[in-house]
């Protein structure tokens, strides 16, 4: 499906006119949307090196998870307000721009990702992972299961955050 | 969805995720060692 007329919409929007015309608010705005991010991928940092054993090991990792949760959610859509009112200020540059779609597949499967696979991965990894005796459970999620999960989130974000940075030098 | 079977759909999602990471990034150096090659190739 073409996307054009969502940007040529976007680009002759009122909008647009607002955000191509004051500089100061778009860098106040774009300030936002970079401390969101820095938010959104070091929260996302906190839970996958937790589960990685790496850091605040002696907290339970389901706090972990829970609290760096809500915090997610606040940057996400931060960063979705500030990102739509910077896009409309170059809509059709960002069109035809690789690294801007790299950053959007990217964040879609970072998002379905976290969503699908590793909070449930994390929330059975911290429910089923002990017996009260302490003894892995026989139906538990296997812990290099647990890790190849975090892992995989770290590389994800890496990547969502080095397209988004590239689109500047492209 | 037992724990162990959605362990193993989830790992076999990740290997996925990382082996297509890794082919994108090793093709993406190669191309960038070509370019330096290239580069600094003698004139023709």
């Amino acid at each position: 499906m073409d996307l054009l007329f969502i940007f040529e919409w976007l680009d002759t929007s009122m909008l647009a006119d607002f955000s191509k015309s004051y500089a100061g608010l778009f860098a106040i705005v774009q300030t936002f949307h970079i401390a969101s991010m820095v938010m959104l991928v070091g929260m996302i940092l906190l839970g996958d090196l937790r589960m990685l054993n790496v850091l605040l090991r002696e907290v339970p990792s389901q706090k972990v998870i829970d609290n760096t949760g809500k915090w997610i959610k606040i940057a996400l859509v931060t960063i979705v307000l500030s990102g739509v009112y910077e896009a409309s200020a170059i809509a059709m540059k960002l069109y035809f721009n690789t690294f801007y779609w790299a950053k959007m597949a990217g964040l879609a499967m970072g998002l379905a990702y976290m969503y699908l696979i590793r909070n449930p991965i994390y929330r059975r990894a911290e429910l089923s992972g002990l017996e009260p005796g302490g003894a892995i459970a026989a139906e538990a999620v296997q812990p290099w299961v647990v890790k190849m999960v975090a892992v995989t989130s770290l590389v994800i974000w890496f990547t969502v955050s080095a397209s988004g940075r590239w689109i500047g030098f492209s | 969805m037992n724990n162990k079977t959605f362990g193993m759909v989830a790992a076999g999602i990740s290997a996925i995720i990382l082996s297509g990471w890794a082919v994108f990034w090793t093709l993406q150096v190669m191309s960038a060692i070509d370019l330096i090659q290239l580069a600094n190739a003698p004139p023709m």
